[in-house]
C-alpha cells in the first residue's frame, strides 16, 4: 500500500495536538526533576542535582507522620468503600429494586456536589461530633467521597456479567450465597480490584475535605502539602508531590493496563 | 452410562398461568400438559412468552396466577435452587473460570456427593456427550458445538427428570444445528427425560418435537403434533407461522358446516374447509392455502398471469398475478409438471376445499 | 452491555436488595446528606430564621464581584479547554496502535495527578524567579520580573490546565463511538475533508462537546484548589471565599450560606442538563 502524502492541514492539527499534550503533561511532571535539585530553593531547571530533599523529607518525622496517616486512611477506605459499593452495585444491577433512578442519583450524589461545599457540611458536623482529626471521620468522609466510583466501576462490570451464569448456578442447586461466592464474585474479582484502586487513589489524593477535617496535628499528607506550598518553597514539597505522583499515576496504570489485558 | 439415567422423565403440568410485567401482559392463562418422557417444543415469535414460561418452570419467575406441577409435585413458588430440573441456557452459560470437568461437576458438588462418585458421573456424562477427555480444558478453549454438549451434559448430569432447553441452537451454524439436533433427540431418548424446548424456529421444532406449543401474545394458539399444526392450523397466526402460506382476503357468500365460500378482493369465487368460529355470510375472511397444495391449469379456477418464477434447485415457485392486488405463490419440485411455464403465462389457480382453510377476518394479527 | 436487563428473573429479591443497599445509604445520609442538611439549616437560622446571609451575599459589591469573577472564569475556562480539548480529542478519536496509547497516556496521567500537585508545579512556574519570568527576561520582553503568581490570568492558564483532561475524554469517547462508515460515506458522496468535519464529525460530536464543556463549567464554579494556590487573596472566587470565611474569619453562617448557594446553582445545572452530563462515564477516570 502507499501511504497518501498528509495534507497541511493534518499536519498543522498534529502539530497544534502535539503543543498542547507537551504543555499538558509537562507541567504535571515537572515536580520529579523539581525535587531532584541540589540548590537550597526550588528553581526550574535546579542547577545542580542531589537526592537530599528526599533524604529530608524521609527524616522530616512531621512528613512521615502525615504519609503514614493518609496511608492508614486510604488504606482503610479502599477496604470500606469496595465493600459497601460491591454490596450496592449487587443490588443495583441484580436486585428486584424500584426506582433504580433515585438510587442512582442518591449514589451518585458525592460526586456532584462541589468539594469545597463537602468539606464546608462535613466539617461543620464532624466538629460537633468530635469526628474531626479521627481517622474514623476521616475515613467517614473518604469513603462517602469513593463510593460513586466503586458503585460505578463494580456494576459496570456486573452489567457485562451474563446474569445467566447466576441463574445457571441457581438451577444446578447452589444456593443464593453459593451463586455468589462460586459463580459472581470470581468473576467480578477484576472489577472489584480496579473499584479498590480507585478508592485508594481517590483517598490519599483528596485534598478539600481533608484540609478542613484536619487538625493542627493530626493532618494528612495533603493538607501538609496545601500549607507548606502556602508559606514555603523549599524543595521537600517537590519530593513530597513526586511521590504522592508517583504512586497514583502507578496505581492508575496498573488499572488500565489490566482493563485492556481483560478487554483483549 | 447407565449411571446417568435417573427415574427416567416426569409429566410436567402448567394450569391457568398469568404473569404481567408492568402494563405488559407476558402470559394470559396458558395451560399446558408435558407427560413424562415427552419432547413438547414452545414456538413463538419473540415477545410470545415462551422464555417466560420457560423461566418459571425453571423457578426464575413466579406467575402471577395459575400454578405449575413437576411430577405431580406443586413447585409453582419453590425456590430455583431446589428444583431439580436441568437446563441449557440459550448463551450455555458455562462458568467461564471452571474447567469443563468443574462445570459438569457443580450440581454433583452443590448436592454434596463424594468425590470419587462425582469423578466417575463426571466421566460419564463427558463420554455421554462424545467429549471425554476434555474435562480438563476451559470453556474459552472449545468450539461453540463443543461448549453446547457442555452445556448439555451439565445439565443432565445430575439425574433431572426435566430438561428445560431456551433456544440451545441458535447461536449455532446451519450444519452443525442439525447435527446437534439429532444428537439432542437422541441423549432425550436415551435417558428418558422429558424436554420442554424453546424455539423461535419453526422447522426445527417440526423437526425435533413429539409435539409442539405455538405461543403468541402470551397465549397458546395450538398444541398439536407436528402433522397437525402444519396440516390443520387452527388459526392464522399458526397458518402463517408454520411454512408457508398464501393468505387471500374477502368476503364470506357461502357456508355450510364444512366450507365456506369466498368472494376474494380481486374478484374470484374460492373455497376452503372452515377452520375457526365467527365466519357467516357477508363478514370479512381469510383463505390460507400452501404454496404446494397449489395446482396450475388451464380449465378450472381463477385466472392470473405468471408474474415470477423462481428456481431454487429442487423446487420451482410460481407467482401468480390476480387482478391488481393478489398473488398467489405456487410451488411444485422442479422438473414437474409446470416447469415449463414462464413469465407472462396465463393460467388458471385452483386447488381441493381440503386443502385450504378460511379463518375470519377478525382474527388477524 | 444493557441487554443483560432484559434477562429478567434469578434477581436478589427486594428484601435483600435492600438489605445490601442499606449500608451505603445509611453511611451517605448520617455522613453526607444529613451535613448538607445542616449547612442549609446553619445558613437560615442564626438562631431565627432569616435571610441575612444571602442578602449580604447577593449585597455587597465585593460578593458580587467574586460571584461574576467566578461565573466569568469557569465561562472562560469552559471556551480555553473546548478550543484546546477538542483538536486532542479529534486526533486521539483517529489513532491507533501505540500512537493512541501515548496520547491517551498524555491526557489520563495528567488527570491521575493529584490536582494539588499539578496546581503546585503552576506556583513554581509563575514565581517571581520562576521559569515564566526567566524566559521572559531571556527573551528581552520585560526588564523587571512580572508579577504572575495570585493573577487573573495565571489562574486561567492553570485552571485550563488541571480541567482540560474532563473535556477531552467526553468528547473522545462520543467521537470514537461514530461509525467510521460515516466519513467514508460522505467522502463516497463527494464531501471533502473540511465538508466531512464541519456536516457529519462536528454535528455527530456535539453530545460529547456539551457534555465536557457542562463538566467543565460545574468544576470550575466549585474549583477550591488552583484557585487557592494559584489565585490567591487577591483573586478568590466562590470556593476560596468559602474557605475564608470558614478558616480566618471563621463566620461559618456565612460560610454556609455562600456553600448552599454554590450547591443550589449546581444541583440546578445537573438536574437540567443531567441527560446531556453523562456523569457515570467519569468512573472510568476518576481521580
Amino acid at each position: 500500500m502507499r501511504a497518501r502524502a498528509p495534507s497541511l492541514g493534518s499536519v498543522a492539527l498534529w502539530a497544534l495536538v502535539g503543543t498542547i499534550l507537551a504543555v499538558l503533561v509537562l507541567p504535571t511532571l515537572i515536580v520529579v526533576p523539581m525535587s531532584l535539585t541540589g540548590d537550597q530553593y526550588l528553581g526550574f531547571p535546579p542547577r545542580s542535582w542531589s537526592l537530599k530533599w528526599y533524604t529530608a523529607y524521609f527524616s522530616d518525622a512531621e512528613w512521615i507522620r502525615a504519609t503514614l496517616f493518609s496511608l492508614e486512611i486510604a488504606a482503610l477506605t479502599t477496604v470500606v468503600a469496595t465493600i459497601l459499593g460491591t454490596c450496592a452495585a449487587l443490588a443495583i444491577v441484580r436486585g428486584d429494586v424500584k426506582g433504580l433512578g433515585w438510587i442512582n442519583a442518591f449514589t451518585l450524589a458525592p460526586m456532584i456536589v462541589p468539594h469545597i461545599v463537602v468539606a464546608v457540611a462535613m466539617y461543620l458536623t464532624f466538629a460537633r461530633l468530635g469526628l474531626t482529626g479521627t481517622v474514623l471521620g476521616f475515613v467517614i468522609a473518604h469513603t462517602i467521597l469513593a463510593l460513586p466510583y466503586v458503585v460505578l466501576t463494580v456494576s459496570a462490570t456486573l452489567y457485562r456479567l451474563d446474569p445467566a451464569l447466576e441463574m445457571a448456578a441457581l438451577n444446578l442447586g447452589a444456593s443464593r450465597l453459593q451463586a455468589f461466592f462460586q459463580v459472581t464474585l470470581p468473576l467480578s474479582l477484576p472489577g472489584i480490584a480496579t473499584a479498590a484502586a480507585f478508592a485508594f487513589i481517590i483517598s490519599l489524593d483528596e485534598a478539600v475535605v481533608s484540609f478542613f477535617l484536619s487538625g493542627v496535628h493530626v493532618k494528612t499528607l495533603t493538607r501538609k502539602l496545601f500549607e507548606d506550598i502556602d508559606y514555603s518553597l523549599s524543595p521537600v514539597i517537590a519530593s513530597a508531590s513526586t511521590l504522592l505522583v508517583v504512586v497514583s499515576i502507578a496505581v492508575m496504570a496498573a488499572i488500565e493496563l489490566a482493563r485492556r489485558s481483560v478487554k483483549r | 452410562m447407565a449411571e446417568l439415567k435417573g427415574a427416567g422423565g416426569a409429566p410436567v403440568s402448567i394450569a391457568a398461568v398469568e404473569k404481567r410485567f408492568g402494563s405488559v401482559a407476558a402470559l394470559q392463562g396458558v395451560s399446558l400438559d408435558a407427560g413424562a418422557g415427552e419432547f413438547l417444543s414452545l414456538l413463538g415469535p419473540s415477545g410470545s412468552g415462551k422464555t417466560t414460561l420457560l423461566m418459571m418452570i425453571a423457578g426464575f419467575e413466579i406467575p402471577d396466577r395459575g400454578t405449575i406441577a413437576i411430577g405431580g409435585r406443586d413447585v409453582t413458588e419453590l425456590p430455583a435452587n431446589q428444583r431439580n430440573v436441568g437446563m441449557v441456557f440459550q448463551r450455555y452459560a458455562l462458568f467461564p473460570h471452571m474447567t469443563v470437568a468443574e462445570n459438569i461437576g457443580f450440581p454433583l458438588r452443590m448436592r454434596g456427593l463424594a468425590r470419587s462418585e462425582m469423578s466417575s458421573r463426571v466421566e460419564d456424562a463427558l463420554k455421554l456427550v462424545r467429549l471425554d477427555g476434555y474435562g480438563t480444558r476451559l470453556p474459552s478453549q472449545l468450539s461453540g458445538g463443543q461448549q453446547q454438549r457442555v452445556a448439555l451434559a451439565r445439565a443432565v448430569v445430575f439425574r433431572p427428570p426435566v430438561l428445560l432447553m431456551d433456544e440451545p441452537l441458535a447461536a449455532l451454524d446451519k450444519k452443525l444445528r442439525q447435527a446437534m439436533q439429532l444428537e439432542v433427540r437422541h441423549l432425550q431418548r436415551e435417558l428418558g427425560l422429558t424436554v420442554l424446548y424453546v424455539t423461535h424456529d419453526q422447522e426445527e421444532a417440526l423437526t425435533m418435537s413429539d409435539r409442539i406449543a405455538v405461543l403468541n401474545d402470551g397465549r397458546i394458539e395450538q398444541i398439536g403434533r407436528p402433522e397437525e399444526l402444519y396440516e390443520m392450523p387452527a388459526s392464522a397466526f399458526v397458518a402463517d407461522f408454520i411454512g408457508e402460506t398464501n393468505f387471500l382476503s374477502g368476503d364470506v357468500v357461502g357456508l355450510d358446516a364444512r366450507e365456506c365460500r369466498v368472494l376474494l378482493d380481486g374478484d374470484g369465487l374460492v373455497t376452503g374447509r372452515v377452520a375457526a368460529d365467527g365466519l357467516a355470510a357477508g363478514t370479512g375472511a381469510r383463505l390460507a392455502v400452501r404454496p404446494d397444495r397449489v395446482r396450475l391449469g388451464n380449465a378450472e379456477g381463477i385466472e392470473g398471469t405468471i408474474a415470477e418464477r423462481i428456481y431454487s434447485g429442487a423446487m420451482l415457485m410460481l407467482a401468480v398475478r390476480i387482478g391488481e392486488t393478489t398473488t398467489i405463490m405456487a410451488r411444485g419440485p422442479s422438473n414437474g409438471p409446470d416447469a415449463d411455464r414462464s413469465v407472462g403465462d396465463r393460467v388458471r389457480v385452483s386447488w381441493k376445499p381440503e386443502d385450504a382453510r378460511v379463518y375470519p377476518a377478525a382474527a388477524e394479527r | 452491555m444493557t441487554r443483560w436487563r432484559q434477562v429478567r428473573g434469578g434477581r436478589w429479591s427486594p428484601l435483600a436488595a435492600m438489605l445490601l443497599l442499606s449500608p451505603m445509604a445509611l453511611l451517605l445520609i448520617a455522613g453526607f446528606f444529613y451535613p448538607l442538611v445542616n449547612l442549609l439549616g446553619r445558613s437560615l437560622w442564626t438562631p431565627e430564621f432569616s435571610l441575612v446571609h444571602y442578602e449580604r451575599l447577593l449585597g455587597e459589591p465585593l460578593y458580587l464581584l467574586i460571584l461574576m469573577r467566578t461565573l466569568w472564569i469557569a465561562g472562560v475556562v469552559s471556551v480555553f479547554t473546548l478550543l484546546l480539548g477538542y483538536p486532542v480529542a479529534l486526533v486521539m478519536a483517529r489513532l491507533g496502535g501505540w500512537k493512541a496509547a501515548l496520547v491517551a497516556a498524555c491526557v489520563l496521567v495528567p488527570l491521575w495527578t493529584s490536582a494539588l500537585v499539578r496546581s503546585y508545579a503552576w506556583v513554581v512556574l509563575l514565581q517571581r524567579n520562576g521559569i515564566v519570568n526567566d524566559t521572559l527576561r531571556g527573551l528581552g520582553l520585560t526588564e523587571q520580573p512580572l508579577r504572575l503568581i495570585h493573577t487573573e490570568g495565571a489562574l486561567l492558564v492553570a485552571m485550563t490546565h488541571v480541567l482540560l483532561p474532563f473535556m477531552v475524554l467526553p468528547i473522545y469517547s462520543v467521537l470514537r463511538a461514530i461509525s467510521t462508515d460515516l466519513p467514508r460515506a460522505a467522502a463516497n458522496l463527494g464531501a471533502g475533508t473540511w465538508s466531512i468535519f464541519r456536516h457529519v464529525t462536528l454535528p455527530l460530536s456535539l453530545p460529547g462537546v456539551f457534555a465536557g464543556t457542562l463538566m467543565v463549567f460545574i468544576l470550575s464554579l466549585g474549583f477550591y484548589i488552583t484557585p487557592a494556590l494559584v489565585g490567591g487573596p487577591r483573586t478568590l472566587m466562590i470556593a476560596t471565599l468559602i474557605g475564608q470565611q470558614m478558616t480566618e474569619l471563621l463566620n461559618w453562617s456565612f460560610a454556609s450560606a455562600i456553600a448552599a448557594a454554590l450547591l443550589a446553582v449546581t444541583l440546578l445545572l445537573v438536574a437540567a442538563f443531567r441527560r446531556v452530563l453523562r456523569i457515570d462515564q467519569m468512573a472510568g477516570h476518576a481521580g
